[in-house]
């Protein structure tokens, strides 16, 4: 299907939990996923190996003999669907990774950090797409936002920033729930075990919006010279 | 009369999304060349990469600042290579030693370098330079 990164320089804001979500969204659809895991404390084999669904997930983690490039080059040849997990830093893994993309997504939080670090990866996102000279589809992901009806002004004013900006931010949002954060504790996780449930939902959407940017990317045609 | 709602089914993986990305897509050589250390640097150099991550860039940094320092560095005007001597000294020599080190800079070898040419042994100007502050000079 694709290579799809969570890219932010500013750590805790919410790519862990995305690339959870979105290995089991793909498995719960039927298909092949794999997980490169950037992140020095681990957390995607642990979690994996909790859920019996997802505990025959591949999980590869970078060496000194294997690289970044390697390693996804392989695990791309042999899944459908390649999820990477980076450090919340602007670290030497984050250009490799974006230039490897087919969908970069930039979880960000209300806070001003979040709204800098979202710019900055999503100018080296542009930056990695010039260079590749392909298009890599990239979208910002409003994170633990409202899940009520309404939506706060600071949402609302950041969806703006950030359009001001240049980048898309996608319609659907991450909404803040305790499902999220019982996932890792209860092995319950709602896009395998309640997708009629609000959460998978949720998640579903944010998915849906995923595909649709990496479809439209491959409709665009190449990136001009 | 009722009418029950149908039960939910997930969408297919459209044909356009579920192709495998081969391994000789150009994407996999731009990312290994970014991967190569005069890359990394440049990016560091450029504020693009503020982090290393020690599983991924070990390696990448240090052996060529390294190399960077020993390349800036002066010859050595010492006039003699220098050899190793160990010798075992009351510990409030050496003791005195340390703390005349941490007021005056002046190294251990050097104050016993500078106390033999007084007791008349010959040492040469050139070799009591401190050479650890080549870099600074």
């Amino acid at each position: 299907m694709a290579i799809i990164t969570f890219a932010q320089v500013k750590g805790g804001s919410g790519k862990t939990t995305l690339a959870k979500c979105t290995v089991a969204e793909v498995v719960a659809r039927g298909g092949s996923v794999a997980a490169l895991d950037l992140d020095p404390n681990r957390p995607l084999g642990r979690f994996f190996a909790r859920i019996p669904e997802l505990a025959h997930v591949e999980v590869a983690i970078p060496d000194g003999e294997r690289r970044v490039s390697m390693l996804v080059r392989d695990l791309a040849a042999r899944h459908d669907t390649v999820v990477i997990d980076l450090m919340g830093a602007a670290t030497n893994d984050t250009q490799v990774a974006l230039a490897l993309s087919d969908l970069v997504v930039i979880p960000s939080q209300m806070s001003e950090d979040d709204f800098r670090g979202g710019i900055e990866t999503w100018r080296q996102a542009e930056e990695a797409e010039a260079v590749a000279r392909r298009r890599i589809a990239r979208g910002v992901l409003m994170v633990r936002t409202s899940a009520g009806a309404v939506r706060p002004r600071v949402e609302a004013f950041l969806r703006e920033s950030y359009a001001q900006a240049g980048a898309h931010v996608l319609a659907a949002a991450f909404g803040e729930r305790t499902v999220w954060k019982e996932m890792n504790y209860a092995g319950w996780v709602p896009p395998l075990h309640e997708r009629d449930g609000n959460a998978a939902a949720n998640f579903a959407a944010v998915f849906e919006e995923m595909m649709a940017l990496i479809a439209a990317a491959a409709a665009a045609g190449p990136v001009a010279a | 009369m009722t009418t029950r709602r149908p039960g939910l089914t997930l969408p297919p993986l459209d044909d356009a999304t579920a192709r495998r990305t081969s391994p000789d897509d150009p994407r996999f050589g731009l990312a290994a060349r970014l991967e190569r250390p005069e890359a990394v640097r440049e990016a560091v150099a450029s504020g693009r990469v503020r982090a290393i991550n020690a599983e991924t860039g070990a390696g990448l940094i240090a052996p060529h600042a390294t190399a960077q320092a020993q390349e800036a560095r002066p010859p050595s005007r010492r006039t003699a290579p220098e050899v190793a001597l160990s010798t075992k000294v009351p510990d409030y020599v050496l003791r005195q030693l340390r703390r005349r080190y941490a007021e005056s800079g002046i190294t251990i070898r050097n104050q016993v370098l500078f106390a033999l040419r007084l007791a008349g042994v010959e040492v040469r100007d050139e070799d009591l330079r401190d050479e650890r502050k080549r870099q600074r000079d």
